[in-house]
């Protein structure tokens, strides 16, 4: 593994916090909670449960050197090698359609542009795309004043929706049950299902992903439940009859001469989108480049383009696709396999055969 | 070089922004939107400056600035065409500072319905004011201001004033929005047309959007002190004129069967601003008791008014009371019912300032 194509654990976090930033900007109403302690303990959970999907895959490949999932499942055998790297290649497929989904969903509710919102999620593609080839590190490095400019202007709207919030916005009622915010924390946390390719990542972070991997859990756990506070506090009920709270608040906050903020929040939004699109592309042609080789790279990335595009076409209108109930079960299910499953088996896979050995 | 080539193209990045660009000449800057309906019919009043006809700055101008254009239609999207269809001009909202409501539209139509198409747009501000006129907002918009070209800025600031004085509420676009998830009920300042000024008369109460009834400018002020609170208001009592600042309002709620006993505590510090050399401080502290008395029989009447005549909740006081009384499963709705019954206690107490009593 080549030295200067690694990141450090704070680039790491940056990544993937930008991930997480985005999904928090397109907060649902269905993931709001509407009292405080409500919306502490779903952030708080949330947290909990991304720090515990990572644990397994850094309790398994910290005892490799420089070892991600697919090399692990390589040093078994080629064919085990071959195979996990087709289901990756497949998973980033399938968070990628999601995300332009995601992508055009928003475009289309929120920004209205006068253009074509599918040639605008194409170009999205293309220009991710494109700047996956610059690599991971360059993906590290540019994502660290992406997330350090975007909480700048978090913090800026939630200042801005200061005089807005009223206490009493929130929910009379009494907080939800445990039940409640569990599921709420199951349907929040897959919404950026980036963090099912660490197993990937891990190879290419300076010293120990723990750090980073902490780090992540903490600042999501905190911006997600400042978020979600912000979001009732300034609109109370009103938050739960849009589709997406978080903007529709901060569209109606003007900040010093900033009269609108809606330009802001769509710098941040594709900011931190196209990081993560990004990051979910340079994964896909590593992937790519080690079932088919270097030069199969542009090929590939043209062809999976198209296939976007395409499938942007036909869903048209996002909204039947990420309303639908079943994707979250899906994220879930590549979650628990991905992150839970894979790291051991390929552990348990390893230490038999050298036991054989 | 690659690098400086990318560093000089970088600012025709901004020129994408021309593409969607459009003349001048075939657009009218919106500064203010009358809405009214009569006869099935909403009637648009628009009041507009026109880019091309004004030079130097709007301050500048020595007449008003703006014209007002009236179209009509089945809907305000309709009314909208048809103004773009007889003049050939587009509006651009994004510079539009008041809605105003006509008094027999809001009579008529929800409240949620006239203002619909603006709560959809996202082309115009979330923060415009509301207004409800009582007469005709084509009056209200064509006023003539000295101080303002633009009749808009005039009402705008007319509105901002009154609310810090406790005169006049204060209501945007996304107040309304807010009202419409049930959470409270929205309340309109009222303008009314006195020979070419337009003057603040009170507040228009709903209830779920509908129009339930009206507040004298006093009982306008009660409903002030008692929630949102204004900056400052004066009360003059038998020659002596209290100017009260600091106002802060404490609420206390008591559950009694089936209905709510509200405690309204307000807390001031008074000024004499005219009128107390003559008197004693004893004389003084007497006719501060009065303006304290005045205070409290005019948050009583607003209270009255709004929460058990109308039966609206401008100040969220069936939340709150459901806030505190979740733990007997008393819900919002279950408040609201309750609350027509409830009954009001207000409590006003000025604190004379050392430099009043000195004086």
């Amino acid at each position: 593994m080549n030295k200067a194509g690694r990141i450090s654990a704070g680039q790491l976090t940056a990544l993937l916090f930008c991930g997480r930033l985005s999904a928090c900007l397109l907060l649902t109403p269905d993931n709001l909670g509407m009292t405080v302690s409500d919306s502490i303990l779903v952030s708080l959970v949330g947290g909990v449960l991304l720090f515990l999907l990572f644990l397994p895959t850094i309790l398994v490949l910290r005892r490799f050197s420089r070892c991600g999932l697919t090399d692990l499942a390589y040093r078994h055998s080629r064919v085990l090698g071959r195979i996990v790297a087709v289901v990756y290649l497949f998973l980033c497929v399938f968070i990628l359609c999601l995300d332009v989904v995601q992508f055009y969903d928003f475009a289309e509710k929120s920004m209205r542009p006068a253009f074509s919102v599918g040639a605008l999620t194409v170009a999205m593609v293309a220009v991710a795309f494109a700047a996956s080839f610059y690599g991971l590190q360059a993906l590290g490095r540019a994502a660290l004043p992406v997330a350090v400019f975007s909480v700048g202007c978090f913090v800026a709207f939630g200042v801005a929706l200061l005089p807005q919030m009223r206490a009493m916005y929130f929910s009379p009622s009494v907080g939800s049950g445990a039940e409640e915010i569990f599921t709420r924390a199951l349907r929040e946390l897959p919404r950026s299902a980036e963090m099912v390719a660490i197993g990937l990542l891990y190879p290419f972070v300076h010293h120990s992903c723990a750090s980073a991997v902490v780090g992540l859990s903490a600042l999501s756990s905190v911006f997600t439940a400042l978020v979600s506070m912000v979001t009732v506090g300034a609109l109370g009920d009103f938050a739960l009859l849009v589709a997406y709270p978080y903007y529709a608040a901060v569209t109606t906050a003007d900040f010093g001469v900033l009269q609108r903020l809606d330009s802001l929040v769509t710098a941040v939004w594709l900011g931190t989108f196209f990081i993560r699109m990004t990051l979910l592309c340079t994964l896909f042609l590593r992937v790519v480049s080690r079932l088919f080789g270097r030069r199969a790279r542009v090929s590939s990335a043209v062809i999976t383009t198209a296939f976007l595009g395409g499938f942007v076409w036909l869903v048209g209108n996002g909204s039947a696709v990420s309303d639908w109930s079943g994707i979250t079960v899906v994220y879930w299910v590549c979650l628990i396999t991905f992150c839970v499953l894979l790291p051991p088996l390929l552990w348990l896979l390893q230490r038999n055969r050298r036991g054989t050995r | 070089m690659k690098r400086w080539l990318a560093f000089l193209m970088l600012p025709m990045l901004l020129l994408g922004g021309c593409r969607f660009g459009s003349d001048m000449a075939s657009q009218v800057v919106v500064t203010g939107i009358g809405i009214d309906y009569r006869e099935g019919r909403y009637l648009l009043s628009i009041q507009a400056v026109e880019a091309l006809k004004i030079s130097g700055s709007l301050s500048e101008q020595s007449e008003a600035a703006t014209t007002v254009y009236t179209a009509e239609g089945g809907s305000v999207a309709e009314a909208l065409q048809a103004f773009l269809n007889e003049t050939g001009k587009n509006t651009y909202i994004l510079q539009n500072r008041i809605l105003v409501l006509g008094g027999e539209a809001c009579r008529e139509r929800s409240l949620f319905e006239l203002l619909d198409y603006f709560i959809r747009n996202r082309e115009g501000h979330a923060t415009v004011d509301v207004i409800l006129c009582d007469g005709d907002p084509t009056a209200l918009l064509s006023t003539v201001s000295g101080s303002d070209a633009v009749a808009a800025d005039y009402v705008s600031q007319l509105l901002e004033e009154g609310n810090r004085r406790g005169q006049s509420v204060s209501t945007c676009l996304s107040d309304i929005e807010r009202a419409s998830s049930g959470m409270y009920d929205a309340v309109l300042p009222i303008l009314r047309m006195e020979g070419n000024t337009p003057t603040l008369a009170g507040t228009a109460l709903f209830r779920s959007g509908e129009f339930v009834g009206e507040m004298s400018v006093s009982q306008t002020r009660g409903l002030l002190l008692s929630g949102d609170t204004p900056d400052y208001c004066v009360y003059t009592t038998e020659g002596m004129t209290v100017r009260c600042e600091d106002i802060a309002t404490d609420l206390t709620i008591k559950r009694q069967g089936d209905s709510f006993w509200f405690t309204v505590t307000i807390s001031a510090q008074a000024d004499i601003v005219e009128g107390g050399q003559a008197l004693s401080k004893a004389e003084r502290k007497a006719a501060v008791k009065r303006a304290e008395e005045a205070m409290a029989a005019e948050v009583n009447a607003a209270l009255r008014r709004a929460v058990t005549e109308c039966g609206s909740d401008p100040l969220l006081l069936a939340r709150t009371a459901a806030a505190q009384y979740r733990s007997e499963g008393v819900t919002q709705v279950a408040a609201q019912e309750m609350l027509t019954k409830s009954r009001f206690t207000v409590q006003a107490k000025l604190e004379l300032t050392s430099r009043a009593l000195l004086k």
